[in-house]
């Protein structure tokens, strides 16, 4: 059996071991009801979450909110549930960008060797050698507080991990007989990069970009908490601590219901992470 | 001639008859605790000394200089470490003596001459003299000096526009003779700009000496370190006697909710910089004291008339603010109506009958918006992101929402905002939410800064100075400011606010707030109004 | 030892370079911050009275003397001709000196992410190595999804939460700071224990550890479950290694196995990951510190970026990568030490 059909049929049996063991099946859970809630919003609530009353502040129990009003009396069930795009759209995106600049980078430099690889690793090292936090920071500030902002900040910083790993296993399987064959054939270099060598490394790259995406969701939610992502009044999650803060000692639940939502998303990230890795690289694993 | 000096007699037979009458400690520590320059703060109960007072400021580029701003906590070291010829304690609006003793202004109100104290010594031991006044004001009236830091500010720079001479007959002598007349004079000088600063140590220290300031207060500076904190030592040959805390530490703390923890837990002694939102929670506990203070800022919208061309227009949104919204949700309860227009109720000015041009009416709104044409139109409001600015305009964003305006909004970092303010150009332009603190009590300070038509309001803010007959305003106002009998001069006034808002709306007011003062409950005789308008006199405070 | 020696000095040549490419982008992040200092410094202390005409003159001045007027390509040149005499140059707000600044906050911040780094390395040293040799039991499946949550906090709320409980309601600890006002402290080395003992002034040493305690653990936790995972996965795979089982059944101890082979042998992957933490730690540092107004070089750094003050930003921004870039390349010596193959290469 060639390394192809192994890599591929690897990646295909995979799926089967998935969601094996609670926390894994949770987690996997967990996730999908998040997607869904930030995709059924609308339909899910019916007050506006941007908008509110002002006869029902601060106030908990108040008929027709269920989880009681914020500090400008709107509904803070519609702003949990609508608070969730932001930040999933953040950590998808990004995490997407990561991925495309990480593993391009990475295949790129791994399979050309020589000068081409020392000056794509050293640009991904140049990135790494400052703490990711201030470089996002950097980014976003310096150019305006926002989703596209966001999205290329973390995309931006996320990417040199991700390329490391696909410098390693390009560089890898660029010693194959498939790629050499290939080669010879006459096939041109990026179609051997993207028919080749790419399915073959996509198992462990795809079980490292979902890791990568609880780190992005992190990064989502601090930066809006610093108010750097979407801006208000749009609900968002991270923005809601920061803005919840000041009624910590009487309204409580403005803080922890979304810092909550936040935790059991990016740990079900981890664990879901966990899973694929489990089941897509068994060698990296335990 | 009129002599308004020495007030401190007065003050002093009233205190004594007093506690005569068994109110002594009661009274003496609420007089006290207004901080008036008193001279016998000694009487009725002997305060606690000792100890450290830590106040949490807005932030610190350790350079404490009169001419130059950094930021409103480096403006509180200056105001501990040094006095003024004059004084407001903010009890009375009025000046009193300082550092001049006494003084006398000429009928035609353009020779101001003081008589200064004599045995007044400077934190480097030398005495005050006319010779110090003359070097520290130099450097507010002429930008040549040679210990001015680059870009210094200046804020009595307009005083020495106006001034004709500055003198020293002796060394306990100084003469004023202005071009103009100027009112206001005796209340600017007791404005941080006019602290006097020891004429040795400028010689010493340059423009370096904002990192080393020299006055007669009563705290020396010690330390200090930027983006963290200043420390001072209480200074034992304060003229008025060494205040009972050993040591004064203004630091920075930003995060609104490690000021009130902080506040909570006593790492924190007091702070203005209180957030609105925790000043219930505050109230229901027993280790900090919450004062009921002075609703002394104004909080409002400038509108630019380059922008939102049409009065009506400007009229209804001014008609559209729900203000009682704007100081339950965005002030907690820390605000008032503008009943005053521009004019808070702490100053002489104020003047009630002026509330009809802040009410609401939202029909009557909805209908101007109509008959302009208006309806739908976009108009874009912005604020800075920090303190009570993003709530408000959220609230005001559903306001005009209400009117049939769509509204764009948008909040950006402080710094930001501030140079986006000052740009006409900017895409966010046409409404903008601000607010203006006093440092001196006026009205001049008021809406004789808000209608100045070449003003950073009038002209960069709102384009008011390109509207007809705007130019009458700057005529109108100094005339106003000068006017000696304070009965008149507050019709003057309302006069003008009225005219202004009526012929002009390039200003709606929101609320008059305030900047919420909160201590640990131990801190005692603290002159809490004073801090409210971001003063700092702490020389009676003990904790 | 050759080897070594050029790898060594191929490491060090690295760090001006990447130190070079951080300020330059630095510099130019700054440069596009909306909002300029000239303006905040010029009518953020004019009076309510001073004239447009007047504001702008003065911003011009302003402007001139920081050089700002410049084109950006003279800027950077002289920014980096500056650079090359160490020259960080001084703050637009009334021209403290940059270094001097670095010089007050970055032991502070070392002293936190030190502390923080200790925190989390005995959590989870301690958790990594019971989960690995209690491996597939409830112990192991706890410790692990500790683990996960703890490194997926929303490090962001945890300062502010901790200030509540043990400064607030409990009131075990101080909540801002690094020492109490109270207390006279003139710094020598500006590291608290250092003059503690230089200064032979031990009163200084637990007011310090008290204020110290709540920002490091919050900046420690999320680092700690990160290591629990590695320190349990690198320990299993020793484990499983034929010394090990060798030196079991030659009757060694549990411990002594623990402490001679299998320790040593796992703490390589694991230094590598605390290099690599460390950024995140310093990265942490800058939201903890501001929180907890503790005076490093995060809050400097925050300060900087509110007032637009460009020479501090790009001081503070500098000394942070050239931290992080130090302990990396402390981490790869220390990887040339530990690792013996790869002093053989």
């Amino acid at each position: 059996m060639s390394d192809l059909i192994g890599s591929r049929l690897r990646t295909a049996f995979a799926v089967r071991r998935l969601g094996r063991g609670p926390l894994a099946a949770a987690s996997w859970i967990v996730v999908a009801l998040f997607v869904l809630v930030a995709l059924a919003g609308p339909f899910l609530v019916s007050a506006d979450p941007a908008r509110g009353t002002a006869d029902a502040l601060l106030t908990l129990g108040a008929p027709g909110h269920l989880l009681g009003t914020d500090d400008l009396g709107r509904d803070e069930l519609a702003r949990m549930v609508y608070g969730a795009r932001p930040l999933l759209l953040v950590s998808f995106l990004a995490t997407a960008l990561a991925a495309v600049l990480g593993t391009g980078a990475g295949l790129v430099a791994g399979y050309a060797g020589g000068r081409t690889e020392w000056v794509v690793m050293r640009l991904m090292d140049l990135a790494l050698a400052f703490p990711s936090m201030l470089l996002i920071i950097l980014i976003v500030s310096a150019w305006q507080p926002g989703v596209g902002s966001l999205v290329t900040g973390i995309g931006i910083a996320l990417a040199p991990g991700l390329a490391r790993l696909a410098r390693a296993l390009a560089a890898r399987e660029a010693g194959r007989d498939y790629v050499l064959a290939a080669r010879l054939g006459g096939t041109r270099t990026p179609r051997v990069l993207v028919q080749e060598v790419l399915p073959n490394i996509a198992g462990p790259m795809l079980a490292q970009v979902v890791m990568t995406l609880s780190v992005a969701a992190g990064f989502a939610a601090g930066l809006s908490y610093l108010g750097l992502g979407i801006q208000p009044p749009t609900p968002d999650w991270g923005y809601m601590v920061q803005a919840g803060q000041e009624f910590l000692y009487t309204a409580p639940r403005l803080v922890v219901l979304p810092a909550a939502a936040t935790l059991i998303f990016v740990v079900a990230c981890n664990f879901v992470g966990d899973d694929l890795r489990d089941a897509l690289d068994p060698r990296s694993s335990r | 001639m009129m002599e308004i000096g020495n007030h401190n007699v007065s003050r002093r037979t009233l205190l004594r008859g007093a506690s005569i009458l068994g109110m002594g400690a009661g009274l003496t520590g609420l007089l006290a605790a207004c901080g008036i320059a008193a001279e016998d703060d000694k009487s009725g109960d002997s305060p606690k000394t000792g100890g450290t007072l830590t106040l949490a400021i807005d932030g610190t580029s350790a350079v404490n200089d009169p001419a130059y701003y950094t930021t409103l906590g480096d403006w509180m070291v200056v105001d501990c470490v040094c006095r003024g010829l004059t004084f407001i304690s903010f009890e009375t609006n009025e000046p009193q003596a300082d550092l001049a003793e006494s003084w006398t202004i000429s009928d035609d109100q353009l020779t101001y001459t003081f008589k200064l104290r004599q045995g007044v010594t400077f934190h480097d031991g030398t005495t005050f003299t006319s010779a110090d006044v003359l070097a520290s004001l130099d450097r507010q009236f002429n930008d040549k000096n040679k210990t001015l830091l680059e870009g210094s500010s200046r804020p009595l720079k307009a005083m020495g526009e106006n001034l004709a001479a500055l003198t020293a007959p002796d060394d306990y002598t100084v003469v004023f003779k202005l071009k103009k007349a100027d009112r206001t004079l005796l209340g600017r000088l007791s404005d941080i700009g006019g602290r006097i600063i020891s004429k040795a140590a400028l010689e010493k220290y340059g423009s370096d000496i904002g990192k080393n300031l020299v006055g007669t207060g009563p705290f020396t500076f010690s330390a200090a370190t930027s983006g963290q904190s200043v420390t001072l030592e209480a200074f034992d040959k304060f003229r008025l006697g060494k205040p009972p805390i050993d040591r004064l530490v203004l630091q920075q703390v930003t995060d609104p909710s490690t000021i009130v923890s902080s506040l909570l837990s006593g790492d924190i002694g007091a702070t203005q910089f209180t957030p609105y939102s925790a000043l219930e929670q505050l109230k229901s506990d027993k280790s900090v004291t919450v004062y009921d203070t002075p609703k002394s800022f104004d909080a409002f919208m400038m509108m630019d008339v380059r922008r939102i061309p049409e009065l009506d227009v400007r009229k209804a949104i001014n008609l559209a603010i729900d203000r009682d919204s704007l100081i339950s949700q965005a002030f907690f309860g820390a605000a008032v109506k503008p009943d005053g227009y521009t004019i808070p109720p702490n100053q002489d000015a104020y003047d009630a009958t002026l509330a009809d041009i802040s009410t609401t009416n939202v029909e009557q709104a909805k209908a101007l918006i109509k008959s302009a044409g208006a309806t739908g139109r976009t108009v874009h409001l912005m604020a800075a992101s920090d303190s009570w600015h993003p709530k408000a305009a959220q609230i005001i964003a559903q306001n005009l929402t209400d009117i049939g305006l769509k509204v764009e909004t948008d909040s950006v970092d402080p710094a930001t905002y501030f140079n986006r303010l000052l740009n006409p150009d900017d895409e966010y332009h046409d409404l903008m939410i601000w607010e203006r603190n006093g440092y001196y009590p006026d009205a001049d300070d008021m809406i004789g800064s808000l209608a100045k038509p070449s003003g950073v309001y009038g002209d960069y803010i709102s384009g008011f100075t390109t509207l007809d007959g705007s130019a009458d305003y700057a005529d109108m106002l100094f005339e106003a400011k000068n006017i000696t009998d304070a009965t008149a001069r507050k019709t003057r006034y309302s006069e003008i606010q009225r005219a202004w808002a009526e012929k002009y709306m390039t200003l709606s007011m929101l609320v008059c707030a305030a900047n919420p003062v909160v201590s640990g409950a131990d801190v005692e005789n603290m002159n809490w109004r004073a801090l409210g308008n971001h003063r700092c006199y702490m020389e009676n405070a003990s904790v | 030892m050759r080897g070594t020696a050029w790898m060594i000095v191929k490491r060090l040549l690295s760090v001006p370079l990447v130190l070079l490419a951080l300020s330059t982008m630095v510099f130019i992040a700054m440069r596009l911050l909306p909002g300029s200092p000239a303006t905040t410094l010029a009518a953020g202390g004019a009076s309510g009275t001073a004239t447009a005409a007047e504001i702008a003159e003065n911003e011009a001045k302003i402007n001139a003397a920081f050089g700002l007027d410049q084109s950006l390509a003279h800027q950077y040149a002289s920014f980096l001709g500056d650079l090359v005499h160490l020259d960080l140059g001084s703050s637009f707000y009334g021209g403290n000196d940059i270094t001097g600044l670095l010089g007050d906050t970055l032991p502070a911040t070392i002293e936190l992410t030190v502390a923080a780094m200790l925190i989390a390395v005995l959590i989870g040293m301690v958790t990594g190595v019971v989960a690995a040799l209690r491996k597939d039991t409830w112990i192991d499946t706890t410790t692990r999804a500790i683990g996960t949550v703890s490194f997926s906090l929303p490090w962001f709320a945890l300062g502010v939460l901790s200030i509540v409980i043990f400064g607030v309601w409990l009131r075990w600890l101080p909540v801002i700071g690094r020492l109490p006002n109270a207390l006279d402290y003139h710094p020598f080395t500006n590291f608290v224990l250092l003059d503690a003992i230089l200064q032979n002034r031990p009163e200084l040493i637990w007011p310090w550890i008290e204020h110290l305690i709540l920002p490091a653990t919050t900046l420690a936790l999320s680092m700690a479950g990160f290591i629990t995972r590695i320190v349990r996965a690198s320990v299993l795979e020793v484990l499983g290694e034929d010394f090990v089982r060798t030196a079991r059944m030659k009757g060694l101890s549990g411990g002594a196995v623990l402490r001679r082979h299998v320790l040593r042998n796992s703490s390589l992957p694991i230094v590598t990951v605390l290099g690599l933490q460390f950024g995140s730690l310093l990265g942490g540092s800058v939201i903890t510190e501001t929180v907890f107004s503790y005076p490093g070089v995060g809050n400097l750094l925050v300060s900087g970026i509110v007032q637009r003050d460009y020479p501090i930003v790009q001081g503070a921004a500098l000394a942070i990568a050239l931290l992080f870039t130090l302990v990396n390349v402390v981490v790869d010596l220390l990887y040339l030490a530990l690792d013996p193959r790869l002093r053989k290469a």
